[in-house]
């Protein structure tokens, strides 16, 4: 089989120092479908983001065809055969699916478009790979499954022949990935190459010719998948044989902290996020949230928090409604929270360490010094201690955010939140993207928050090891509801909570019982 | 990552250095292309606000309310909220604290509290006015820019009516207000000079700035604000009030720049045009990066360009507007973040391959 792809010995640094890849090797032949594998923050992403044209790079070559390719943009990429289905769809909803595929290239003469060759031509390149996708209906009446086979279809109307998929099953049903799986073959047999990028490595065994491995930037391997296994594939990837595994005490659950009741959140496009969602949790205890992303879990946190404002229901903190209050009156309540997104939420980039560690306390009385200045040398030792104790490596309280690595810049945020003093944590994906030690001490922290302080924490994570670990009880979200309640969450397999949280499975009410 | 942090901070002045160079270089060769005597335009332009004690002064006289519109601006600049309304307010700041130091004149107030009454109502001012763009953007969502402005020119108009209507003065042939008692007025620290007492109010409202700016709960609010609103929301900071706060301290500054420059150096009021003194503020606080410490040099630089240009435009053929090329160019290279910043990016790329050689 010819090779079409070689990214030789890639360089990426970002323009704060971080090198996100490091002489990354890879090799993509005709007519096969290559997965990248590697860790969140392994640097899968910069190298799709450096062969799409959306970022430059500082060392090495990427040639297509054998020949040197000089891919200035995504544009540029795309007339060079190279097509990438984000994961966040680039779609226009209130337009049909002819005319999202044909956007930029519509057929026609001068200013006129010609609708029907427009919907010729998809349906033609539709029919050839049994994409099974209807022309003429509209993108906002369609499903995730069809939406995202309408990317696909952008990228082969134009004449792709390097197809990037970015975590694509992380939105589908278990149905519509088998689906996916049966197109994705087709395709290979037409003679296109495919990169999938993946985490779940049950996927890459099933679907995959060849397998390369990324680890903190670098290349760890290629391989073909017939030597490869998914025990094997993992360790390659963490370089180690276990998974993270912490240790932690039953817990002592006592007085209720958080109590929700029939919560319900429309978003602004009068779509229910959250829909009839209960539970309450007690001092002492760890209440994980599972589910596929986009089912409602960030909302539920957001609501909580108070970013986002409630529907119908109510929520309470220790007994008193947080209804109708801003964020700075619920976290006084005794909330804390890690949001989802840091680099929006949870810092100001530009500012330094302590800054962004003051944030929601600097109007603190302790802090007070004649009545209207604050006491800076308190100030001082206090961050100088959180950045000894969370061991954020930085040159001092004083260093822009924005210079530290993203597991540094993660602790920064958690060394704020769990030294507020809070009765309540939400913890919103707070390992997502960054290195693996950060990753132990978070969880680590958040484990020992509860037992040793009775702190209340809610984790919502897409990460299953995470929840697994760490959560006492867990409950999985669904379409906005609660579909699953474990009281136990150590006795449960990733492949049931799995079930449950593509809808396979659910619960009745009774099965699920107390939720508190 | 230390590295990175150097490289940043001596690139950062190695920039501005480079954006005056070019600045002053583009000015010298228009000057040689222009003029007929291109080496005394450029002296007169270079060091002509050192050569003589007059000319030195006049150079404080644009100094002194630079400061306090440079510290006004850098609360606004920093807040990330582009409210221009410190233009309006100086010269209705200017317009009424000569209203009130006329009409207060025959009181027989002691000196220094005749004055500080007076540099209370420019504040006043300022925050009555200034607070009307603020309110509109943060309660209702009204942009501010556009508010700021179309005010600035209500707040001129308004000022010429009250002068033709008030405070107009017979006895001349041109419209001015009545002369400003000299009781009033702010003590000259050289005789015959513009340098007067209003530098301590400068440099005391520069200080006090600073001070909010980094040793107050608000000032912490407002960077962070300017910084991510998004990020102050979800840390629960009172954003509101906070915006709101910040747009009207800038205006107050403003105002009391306007109370300032007409006690300082002028005998009546007689503005009937936009003074450009508010908009400078704003170029003061890009140059010192909305810092305020390092306002007074912002302040400094531009009094100087603008005292050269003014000299240029008496003993030469150049016009002073040429002086604004310069000011753009040097405004448009400093703000500009991405001036320079390839040459930043590779010595940081070489700093970390460097770094990362070790670890293989």
């Amino acid at each position: 089989m010819a090779e079409v792809l070689r990214m030789q010995d890639i360089v990426k640094i970002y323009s704060n120092g971080f090198m996100a890849n490091k002489d990354v090797n890879l090799v993509v032949n005709e007519g096969e479908i290559h997965a990248l594998v590697g860790e969140n923050g392994a640097g899968k992403t910069t190298l799709m983001k450096i062969l799409f044209g959306m970022e430059d790079f500082q060392g090495g070559r990427v040639l297509l065809d054998g020949a040197d390719a000089n891919i200035s943009s995504p544009l540029d990429a795309i007339a060079k055969g190279i097509g990438m289905v984000h994961q966040h769809f680039m779609q226009v909803p209130s337009l049909t699916v002819a005319e999202n595929v044909t956007l930029g290239i519509e057929p026609g003469r001068g200013m006129a478009f010609d609708k029907k060759e427009a919907i010729a031509i998809t349906q033609e390149i539709s029919d050839k790979y049994q994409l099974k996708v209807n022309a003429n209906e509209k993108i906002a009446d369609l499903g995730v499954g069809l939406r995202q086979k309408v990317e696909i279809l952008k990228a082969l109307v134009r004449k792709c022949r390097i197809l990037i998929l970015d975590e694509p099953t992380a939105v589908l049903t278990p149905q519509e990935t088998q689906e996916l799986f049966v197109q994705l073959k087709a395709l290979k047999k037409g003679g296109i190459a495919i990169i999938f990028i993946s985490h779940k490595l049950e996927e890459v065994m099933e679907l995959c010719d060849r397998v390369t491995v990324l680890r903190a930037g670098r290349t760890v391997g290629t391989d073909v998948i017939e030597n490869l296994n998914p025990a094997k594939i993992s360790r390659m990837m963490v370089g180690r044989d276990v998974i993270l595994e912490i240790e932690k005490e039953l817990a002592k659950p006592t007085d209720l902290v958080l109590e929700i009741d029939a919560l319900q959140y429309k978003n602004a496009e009068n779509v229910m996020m959250v829909d009839g969602v209960s539970f309450g949790i007690r001092r002492g205890e760890i209440v994980g949230i599972a589910g596929v992303e986009g089912n409602g879990q960030n909302q539920v946190a957001e609501l909580i928090s108070g970013m986002l404002q409630i529907s119908s229901g109510d929520i309470r903190i220790c007994g008193k409604s947080v209804r109708g209050k801003n964020v700075r009156e619920i976290r006084k309540m005794g909330m804390a929270y890690i949001s989802e997104d840091r680099m929006v939420y949870g810092c100001a980039a530009n500012l330094p360490i302590r800054e962004n560690i003051m944030a929601d306390r600097i109007h603190s009385k302790e802090y007070r010094k004649f009545g209207f200045l604050i006491d800076t040398k308190k100030i001082n030792q206090d961050i100088d201690k959180l950045i000894e104790d969370f061991e954020v490596s930085c040159d001092d309280r004083t260093q822009p955010v924005r210079m530290l690595s993203g597991g540094n810049i993660q602790k920064v945020i958690v060394a704020r939140e769990f030294s507020s003093g809070a009765h309540l944590i939400l913890a919103n994906q707070p390992t997502r993207g960054i290195d693996v030690g950060t990753t132990e001490m978070i969880r680590k922290t958040l484990v020992k928050k509860s037992r040793e302080e009775g702190v209340a924490v809610l984790l919502v994570s897409s990460d299953l090891n995470e929840v697994l670990e760490v959560s006492d009880r867990l409950l999985v979200m669904k379409d906005g509801k609660i579909v699953a309640h474990f009281k136990d969450a150590s006795t449960v397999s990733e492949e049931l909570l799995g079930e449950y949280m593509l809808g396979v499975k659910t619960m009745t009410p009774e099965e699920m019982g107390e939720l508190v | 990552m230390k590295e990175t942090r150097k490289i940043e901070f001596g690139f950062e002045i190695f920039r501005i250095v480079v954006a005056l160079a070019i600045a002053y270089g583009i000015a010298l060769l228009c000057i040689m292309l222009i003029s007929e005597d291109p080496f005394q335009a450029v002296y007169m332009f270079a060091v002509g606000p050192f050569t003589s004690v007059r000319r030195f002064g006049q150079l404080f006289g644009k100094f002194i309310p630079y400061l306090l519109t440079g510290a006004g601006m850098c609360f606004v600049y920093a807040s990330n909220r582009f409210n221009l309304i410190g233009e309006g307010v100086y010269l209705m700041s200017g317009c009424l604290v000569t209203y009130a130091a006329v009409n207060m004149g025959d009181m027989g107030l002691p000196h220094l509290v005749f004055v500080l009454l007076l540099i209370l109502v420019g504040a006043l001012t300022g925050a009555v006015f200034g607070s009307v763009p603020a309110v509109l953007r943060e309660k209702m969502g009204i942009n501010e820019t556009v508010v700021s402005i179309m005010m600035n020119y209500a707040l001129l108009y308004l000022a010429t009516y009250l002068v033709k209507t008030k405070m107009y003065d017979n006895s001349i042939t041109y419209m001015a207000s009545k002369q400003i008692p000299e009781d009033a007025k702010l003590t000259a620290l050289i005789s015959k000079t513009q340098l007067h007492g209003g530098i301590f109010i400068g440099l005391i409202a520069v200080g006090i700035t600073a001070l909010i700016f980094y040793r107050t709960a608000l000032g912490y609010d407002i960077r962070i604000c300017g910084a991510n609103p998004k990020f102050a929301k979800a840390s629960g900071i009172n954003m509101t009030a906070t915006l709101i706060l910040a747009q009207v301290m800038g205006a107050v500054l403003a105002g009391i720049g306007g109370a300032v420059d007409i006690l300082g150096i002028y005998d009546r009021y007689m503005w009937t045009a936009l003074t450009n003194m508010g908009f400078d503020g704003l170029i003061v606080a890009v140059l010192s990066k909305k810092n305020p410490i390092f306002v007074p040099l912002g302040a400094f630089l531009l009094a100087y360009m603008r005292t050269g240009a003014s000299i240029l435009n008496y003993t030469s053929d150049i016009p002073i507007e040429f002086v604004d090329i310069m000011q753009a160019i040097i405004i448009l290279l400093i703000a500009a973040e991405h001036f320079m910043g390839r040459y930043k990016e590779k010595l940081i790329f070489k700093a970390s391959r460097k770094k990362n050689e070790g670890v293989a």
